[in-house]
């Protein structure tokens, strides 16, 4: 009985570590961009893009694509919705910090996730993404940004862990 | 024994249970009325630029001296092999300026950096093609061309970098990237660049005594970033 217990309590401490450092702010630089030289160009294939989806984009999270379903201005806030797909036939890891995604508006003007009053992220998660995807398993986040004017129509959204997509079309309600 | 592996056990479930309530996130949805408050909320509390400007870092490049044994000689059409002989490592002198780099952010500082730079700019275009005929006649040996130009990444920095020619046909200029610690995001010294004769700011051709011919911008910047910097 002891070592039932034992054994018990030795699954149960990885899990409480676990679930400690799951939220844990700690940026994760990932690249975030390619660079505009065509000697420097990715050469991975565009993953085929669902019809719900706005853009698509290969990951750096083995197997997993990811699909900008909605990029919607309501007032003074932007929100993005990104769905996370595994293709792979092994388990996906996703690991997203939303302290490094940020909104592009033509080059000249950067927004950052919003935060709440207790510097949570107004986002899926209050600091990060951090689960593993079973091979065909979705998961969809989502982020809050300040708007960009009325009169910027396209954007470029950054999420860590994938290219950035450029030039999304705003959704305007 | 047994029950204070119990009360132990039942503690870290419980704090592992409590723990995943934190994680969890704060607003479960993105439409709903709570995720909506708090985000106007954050809009009131950044104010009327609830942006980032983004940065352009800009460097003033004095290092002409850049010894590239390599370097070719002359020839007006050289293949990409040429400028793959490059040596990817640009080895300066001991006696070769510091680079000081400037930067400048926030639109006001950007537009007040490129009104600085343009007329020295347009005396670069302006004596680039005796310095490009000069080049493809051949360079005297020990003698290297280097251009300038700006660099950009999508997270919006620009950064004026050297690259040293190896070749320059149908309008584009070919070589490799001859500046230290770039701060622009997926390039690095010795990387092959090509871009065309329209984005050229500046040129300059370095001789073996450490001498150097042209860098207008960069000597401009030099004196221009110790000015801001007093």
């Amino acid at each position: 009985m002891t070592r039932a217990v034992a054994a018990l309590l030795a699954l149960a401490i990885p899990y409480f570590v676990s679930a400690c450092t799951r939220e844990a702010d700690t940026p994760v630089k990932s690249s975030q961009s390619a660079p505009p030289s065509t000697k420097k160009v990715a050469v991975s294939p565009a993953p085929e893009k669902p019809a719900d989806a706005l853009a698509s984009n290969l990951t750096n999270f083995s197997g997993a694509v990811a699909d900008v379903t909605e990029f919607r201005r309501k007032g003074a806030v932007l929100t993005a919705l990104v769905r996370l797909r595994n293709q792979g036939t092994t388990i996906a890891v996703v690991d997203i910090s939303f302290a490094d995604a940020y909104v592009m508006d033509a080059g000249t003007k950067k927004y950052q996730v919003l935060k709440d009053e207790d510097g949570a992220y107004i986002a899926s998660a209050t600091a990060r993404v951090n689960d593993g995807l079973v091979d065909g398993g979705t998961k969809t986040i989502w982020m809050k940004f300040p708007a960009p004017p009325l009169e910027v129509r396209t954007a470029t959204l950054v999420v860590p862990g994938m290219p950035p997509f450029e030039d999304l079309r705003i959704q305007d309600q | 024994m047994k029950r204070q592996l119990f009360a132990l056990l039942a503690a870290a479930v419980c704090l592992a249970s409590l723990s995943e309530v934190a994680a969890r996130a704060s607003y479960s949805a993105p439409w709903d009325a709570a995720s909506d408050a708090a985000a106007e909320r954050a809009i009131d509390r950044l104010g009327q630029r609830p942006w980032l400007e983004i940065r352009a870092s800009v460097r003033t490049i004095p290092m002409p001296t850049a010894q590239i044994e390599s370097a070719p000689d002359s020839k007006s059409v050289v293949d990409d092999s040429t400028a793959s002989g490059l040596p990817q490592d640009l080895k300066l002198p001991p006696n070769a300026p510091k680079d000081r780099p400037v930067d400048v952010r926030g639109t006001t500082e950007i537009d007040e950096y490129r009104a600085a730079i343009a007329p020295y700019v347009a005396k670069g275009r302006q004596t680039y093609p005796e310095a490009k005929r000069r080049y493809l006649a051949g360079l005297p040996h020990g003698q290297t061309f280097l251009v300038v130009t700006n660099l950009h990444d999508k997270a919006g920095t620009t950064e004026q970098v050297f690259v040293a020619v190896a070749k320059v046909l149908d309008g584009r200029i070919t070589g490799r990237i001859a500046t230290d610690n770039l701060t622009v995001i997926g390039y690095k010294k010795g990387d092959l660049y090509s871009f065309p004769e329209s984005d050229l700011i500046d040129w300059l051709i370095t001789h073996p005594d450490g001498t150097e011919e042209g860098n207008v911008v960069g000597k401009f910047l030099d004196e221009w970033g110790t000015r801001r910097r007093h």
